[in-house]
């Protein structure tokens, strides 16, 4: 019985080259299909470019590439940990108050319904077309998700466990503190695994506005848009497959962590 | 060091429930006007069939659950807070990022008066050896340990604070015939190195004959028939096999089915 439980944890979350090949394959199966595409129905390159075309565009265009990677990524992180840190704290208050809790609900159901392509101009007019605009769009799409789990996790606690701090007299604090934050963390990095992606959404969806500034930012948003006037199909969509990767690395980041430094409060048994 | 403790404390408090009723909503009260004693340093085992209120009589005891009416005495007092009542759930209840000896630490590090010369851990360790939980498992997480295991640290914890009173929730219930055994005994163990008072709620006939002084029968709310447990200590498995334990367990098993005698 014990045994099998520690064989089954490690299946789960150690990671094995094999596990790749499957999606390797498919991917080599997509790339060779979409050659045959370009070829066969004699596709302009303006319209589908090449995967050949699409990769020498990103070899000579790589050095923009990477700066906008490093750009967009930045403003995408930055975001992100403003909205863990907000959003958690956010999640506290609602937890600990029922008044902050009808007080701040409405607008938590607001900044989940906002399309963020509405307020992107309104935040470029008040912030400008800077960085900080990138970040702040990224941090209000990716705080939703944060606020909602982690608000769920310190109040989902079991009953017994609840009793349990209630018998030796626990304080308010120390429920907080010893309970209902390690219980919290778990649904914390649900929310994270959610945000990081959106993260890289908001960045991208604010580079598109801040771009049209002609201001002197060079995110990946901002190059999709400009290589989109250009007719350059081949080096946006070496674009597009960076903010792929991109986004698939922050995912990365937070499952790695999840499965290593935070596993203990992983488990909810 | 534990002399130190003994002298701390008065000894092993007894229990008074005066007219004590917990009633939920509206109807039939889960509690109904329920007044006993449950004897300071005895072991009394609370049997009857399932939504007959002995699990919550067991939480009222603890405070878990305010009376409606009525009131609970302890004499001497003892409050959990101190760690002078200790509460065993009928699931092992630990918490899954802590280890086994760290959740057992955990009701000290909750602000029971530390006792002078001793860690935290060494006692927690201490506690845990003694419920014989092997050294290996001492640093694991409750996911790495079987429901065995679990059991053994989830009693370690409630005796890691030296209680006068022990309230026990079924704890058994889950658990294999060897392990409940095995259980049993432990904790009798402990109980005769430094009495305390027991309250067992089990559905366990046998267990209840086992472990205890005396076998209250409750149905609808109300304890219905008492029981002196007149079989000799220790009980061993030459006592679970007498005649008289068998004489014994027919007496309880007729009273819950709701045959007078």
């Amino acid at each position: 019985m014990k045994d099998r439980r520690i064989k089954l944890n490690r299946r789960e979350t150690d990671f094995r080259f094999s596990m790749l090949l499957p999606s390797l394959i498919f991917t080599g199966a997509v790339i060779g299909v979409w050659q045959i595409i370009v070829v066969v129905f004699e596709l302009p390159p303006i319209l589908l470019p090449s995967p050949r075309q699409v990769l020498q565009a990103g070899i000579s265009e790589s050095g923009t590439i990477a700066q906008g990677v490093w750009v967009t990524g930045m403003a995408a992180l930055c975001g992100f940990f403003a909205s863990v840190v907000l959003g958690t704290l956010v999640a506290a208050l609602m937890s600990q108050s029922t008044l902050f809790r009808l007080a701040l609900y409405p607008y938590v159901i607001l900044l989940q319904t906002v399309p963020i392509v509405a307020i992107a101009p309104l935040l470029v007019i008040w912030s400008g077309y800077e960085f900080r605009t990138v970040v702040l769009v990224t941090l209000i799409i990716s705080l939703f998700p944060i606020i909602n789990s982690v608000t769920e996790g310190l109040m989902a606690i079991p009953q017994d466990r609840v009793d349990l701090f209630r018998l030796y007299g626990a304080t308010r604090f120390q429920t907080l503190w010893r309970l209902r934050v390690p219980t919290a963390v778990r649904y914390l990095m649900l929310g994270c695994k959610t945000s990081c992606g959106l993260a890289v959404i908001g960045a991208i969806v604010a580079e598109f506005f801040v771009g049209n500034g002609g201001a002197n930012y060079a995110g990946l948003g901002t190059l999709m848009t400009g290589w989109q006037t250009l007719g350059r199909t081949a080096p946006l969509m070496a674009a597009v497959f960076a903010s792929a990767l991109l986004g698939i690395s922050m995912f990365a980041m937070v499952q790695v962590l999840s499965t290593t430094v935070l596993r203990r409060w992983m488990s909810n048994e | 060091m534990v002399g130190e403790v003994e002298t701390k404390r008065v000894g092993p408090s007894s229990l008074w429930c005066r007219d004590m009723s917990v009633q939920f909503g509206t109807g039939r009260p889960a509690v109904d006007a329920v007044s006993c004693e449950f004897r300071a340093g005895q072991v009394t085992s609370l049997v009857g069939p399932s939504g007959c209120g002995k699990t919550t009589l067991l939480r009222t005891l603890a405070r878990l659950q305010m009376p409606s009416s009525g009131s609970i005495e302890m004499i001497p007092p003892a409050s959990a807070e101190q760690g002078e009542v200790s509460f065993v759930f009928q699931q092992p209840t630990l918490l899954p990022w802590r280890s086994a000896i760290e959740n057992v630490m955990l009701p000290l590090q909750l602000g029971i008066d530390p006792v002078a010369g001793e860690s935290i851990q060494e006692r927690a360790r201490a506690e845990l050896l003694a419920m014989e939980l092997d050294k290996d498992s001492l640093k694991r997480l409750p996911t790495a340990l079987s429901g065995g295991m679990r059991m053994r640290v989830s009693l370690a914890r409630a005796l890691v604070t030296r209680p006068s009173v022990l309230l026990l929730d079924e704890p058994f219930a889950a658990l294999d015939d060897m392990l409940r055994t095995t259980l049993c005994d432990l904790l009798l163990k402990r109980w005769s190195q430094r009495p305390f008072t027991i309250v067992l709620v089990t559905h366990n006939i046998g267990e209840s004959a086992m472990l205890s002084h005396r076998v209250l029968v409750m149905r609808d709310g109300r304890i219905g028939q008492s029981f002196d447990n007149e079989l000799p200590w220790p009980r061993t498995e030459a006592v679970r096999t007498s005649p008289s334990f068998g004489e014994f367990y027919r007496r309880i098993s007729d009273a819950l089915r709701g045959r007078s005698e």
